[in-house]
């Protein structure tokens, strides 16, 4: 059978992350026959035309509003990847300063070269002053550690302490249960008991 | 670990055949019988790889469009598992532990087994390659974690490689600064694993009743000589377009007795091949990981004398063996407490 303008939805929708075959002929078929459905894609678009980044940090923002997370304590930066990586940072209520979106890693397999992320803004912001340190809150992969010292380079001339997150221990863990790897970080980066 | 049973499904001349396994197992039967395949599905489902194909696709049998091979194991102790697996024409290929699907990197984590073939003879030979391929599994017999290390390595190879190929070169000096501590780590793990094989290969050569030693040279370059090797064949590098330093790339050279494999007997080659595998075989076992040891017809380059000298080493190892032989049991090559594979064309 031909589905036409079915198939085109549903192709459509299949672009988006995480989105299943299942899923997209579900919501294809919801917006096809339900008003509510119907005028979230419109109120979704409405939004996504509102919508731009911060040039400063890489965060989102309301086109002609002030930036949220520039708004934040500036004394310390914290460095991600991504915008899932800032959402798990805050919601853990640990971190008060702000953020700032580096847009990738250096990956060439994926195109992304230190050109391609946001370390120049980062750089702007450190010699605008007030910046105390950065903390990079970047993978433990190879992609991160490259990445790492990118930005420790670019950093080190404006004399801004560069810190990165800690490996070791998760929280509620046996010693026991866990690799050789984890437990070599979690006693190479131990910290005094204050 | 323990082979328990194996069942082949449309892999290659099997269409469909279970088989049990002992202690000691002997698989026998004339060429072209499928010994050689039994031992290839063994390793396909343990290790998700096929020893005599790059593509496991190509072991499916004619006429069919997928095989199948599932093997029950005991793992250690009371962990006990169901791996299988399988590939179509497509290429599709599964792997999985216990009915979920696995990487081979998890699968390669669990398992532990030991293949001795004839090909072993290039790794006293042949090329640097089987030699590399002795010593990272070697090392990862000693401690898993060189797992994560060796593909964190190898992803590093990828990056850089893409990124040679690519117009643009701006991230090169800060992957080679990202890869030296893997670098220094694979070496360190390397020469730690070649001392330990040199090691166990005089004794097991001792034990045979041979004067037989082995010695493996590799390069042992790490920290600041990394960076500044990276560093000083950036612009070749360039130029080539592909990566010219590195672990994956090391030469590592062996003599047997202190002469070079070209001055060796084929005799003496095989024997010091077979005498490095029950090196690697009692170095998993000391390291905790008991494994089995697949030796398939690797007596032919052998007189009778060192072949019966490797079957004496062979049965004395406190570990499941699996051996195939042409010759049918009853000549005398059947240790008296082995299970017997009889195969037939």
């Amino acid at each position: 059978m031909d589905y036409g303008i079915v198939r085109r939805l549903v192709e459509t929708l299949r672009r988006l992350p995480g989105v299943s075959q299942k899923l997209a002929e579900r919501i294809a078929f919801s917006l096809l026959q339900d008003p509510d459905a119907q005028r979230a894609v419109a109120e979704l678009s409405t939004i996504l035309d509102g919508a731009s980044s911060c040039a400063a940090c890489g965060w989102f923002i309301e086109k002609g509003k002030p930036c949220a997370n520039c708004a934040r304590d500036r004394r310390v930066i914290c460095v991600v990847e991504s915008f899932s990586d800032l959402i798990g940072i805050d919601r853990t209520g640990e971190f008060t300063g702000s953020f700032h979106l580096l847009g990738g890693l250096i990956a060439p397999l994926e195109g992304l070269l230190p050109e391609d992320l946001t370390g120049d803004a980062l750089l702007r912001r450190v010699e605008a002053g007030g910046v105390e340190e950065v903390i990079l809150a970047l993978p433990a992969t190879i992609e991160g550690e490259a990445t790492v010292h990118y930005l420790h380079e670019l950093l080190a001339p404006t004399g801004v302490t560069v810190s990165r997150i800690a490996r070791g221990m998760p929280s509620n863990s046996k010693i026991e249960y866990l690799d050789r790897k984890t437990i070599g970080h979690a006693l190479r980066e131990r910290v005094k008991v204050s | 670990m323990h082979l328990e049973s194996l069942l082949l499904r449309n892999f290659r001349k099997f269409k469909e055949e279970q088989f049990s396994f002992g202690r000691r197992t002997l698989i026998s039967g004339p060429n072209g019988s499928g010994k050689t395949t039994l031992i290839e599905a063994c390793a396909a489902a343990l290790g998700g790889r096929s020893f005599r194909s790059a593509d496991l696709k190509e072991c499916i049998r004619e006429g069919s469009d997928h095989f199948f091979v599932k093997a029950a194991v005991e793992l250690g102790g009371l962990d006990r598992a169901e791996l299988t697996a399988g590939a179509d024409r497509k290429g599709q290929k599964k792997l999985t532990r216990d009915g979920q699907p696995v990487s081979r990197r998890a699968l390669l984590a669990a398992t532990s087994f030991v293949l001795c073939t004839q090909e072993d003879l290039e790794m006293v030979s042949g090329s640097p390659r089987k030699r590399r391929d002795l010593l990272d599994r070697a090392a990862m017999g000693m401690d898993r974690g060189y797992i994560d290390i060796a593909s964190q390595y190898l992803r590093y190879v990828k990056q850089k490689t893409a990124l040679l190929r690519s117009e643009r070169k701006s991230g090169l000096k800060h992957l080679n600064e990202a890869a030296v501590p893997l670098i220094s780590e694979i070496r360190r793990r390397r020469g730690t694993a070649a001392r330990a094989l040199s090691a166990h290969f005089a004794a097991a050569a001792a034990q045979a009743g041979l004067e037989l030693s082995v010695e493996i040279r590799l390069s042992a370059e790490e920290g600041e000589e990394v960076r500044r090797r990276l560093h000083d064949r950036m612009a070749r590098e360039i130029e080539r377009g592909i990566p010219l330093y590195g672990p994956h790339l090391d030469d590592i050279q062996m003599e047997l007795t202190g002469r070079s494999a070209r001055s060796s007997s084929s005799g003496e080659v095989a024997f010091g091949a077979f005498c490095l595998r029950i090196a690697e075989t009692v170095l998993l076992g000391e390291a905790g990981w008991p494994p089995v040891l697949f030796a398939d017809e690797i007596f032919s380059f052998m007189d009778r004398d060192r072949r019966d000298r490797a079957f004496a080493l062979i049965a004395a190892l406190p570990f499941q063996t699996v051996v195939t032989s042409h010759r049918t049991p009853g000549e005398g090559n059947a240790p008296e407490d082995c299970t017997v594979i009889a195969l037939e064309n």
